[in-house]
């Protein structure tokens, strides 16, 4: 993304995929762009929960919580996980050490800066709501002109004043060609997901 | 599947299969979701 930031890189639903980190981030480092930030869900489902961590912290890549990472760390009921989900957070937790469990732990449920929106699931701190959930609505839940939120594992973008009774999310769609170019009015307040790297 | 960057998906398939992960996390990165 452009912005006043510099170009930065927003990732997200990294799912304890050490491979699938490992390329993005070498896609990103190719791309030239150093700035990066990931939207939670850094563990969960995949089998590399401590490499994942690590290379968070060794690239120093600020994060928020997500409904994954908080489950690891009791802060979320789990009961409402599928069997299969819940499965794998527990080996994830068996995996990592108590500095490993203290990251996660300490992770922020949603951050703002130069008035972009960054959280997992919805604005402003929801790291369990899904953006279809809430409807139109989901606009009445930041001031921001910008917010971007993970949760979902597909890329879509939603424009708040393109929104009626046939497009009641004003929903751009999902892509096939994710290297499309989005460019943003100014006027424009813009929900983005930006889909899953594991 | 929808997958902007590749990676080694059968890498990953491989470990989680060797710790014991349910079937259906490996399964489900060919969807690549």
């Amino acid at each position: 993304m452009e912005s006043s930031l510099g170009s930065i890189a927003i990732i997200s639903d990294i799912h304890a995929n050490l491979e699938a980190l490992t390329a993005v981030l070498d896609d990103i480092d190719a791309l030239g762009i150093r700035r990066i930030f990931c939207l939670g869900d850094v563990v969960g489902y995949g089998p590399n929960p401590k490499e994942v961590i690590a290379k968070i912290r060794e690239r120093n890549i600020p994060a928020i919580m997500g409904n994954h990472d908080a489950g690891l760390v009791c802060r979320l009921d789990v009961s409402r996980f599928n069997p299969y989900a819940l499965d794998a957070l527990r080996r994830n937790t068996s995996e990592i050490n108590n500095e490993e469990f203290d990251f996660l732990d300490q992770l922020p449920l949603s951050h703002t800066e130069e008035g972009i929106q960054f959280v997992h699931g919805i604005p402003p701190d929801d790291y369990t709501t899904y953006w279809q959930q809430t409807g139109t609505d989901v606009f009445t839940k930041f001031t921001s002109r910008l917010c971007f939120v993970g949760h979902v594992h597909i890329p879509w973008v939603a424009f708040e004043d393109e929104q009626d009774e046939e497009n009641p999310f004003g929903l751009e769609g999902t892509f096939p060609d994710a290297n499309r170019l989005f460019p943003i009015h100014p006027s424009k307040r813009v929900l983005i997901g930006v889909g899953s790297v594991g | 599947m929808n997958r902007a960057v590749p990676y080694d998906v059968t890498a990953t398939q491989r470990k989680l299969r060797e710790k014991g992960y349910p079937e259906i996390l490996a399964a489900r990165l060919e969807k690549g979701k």
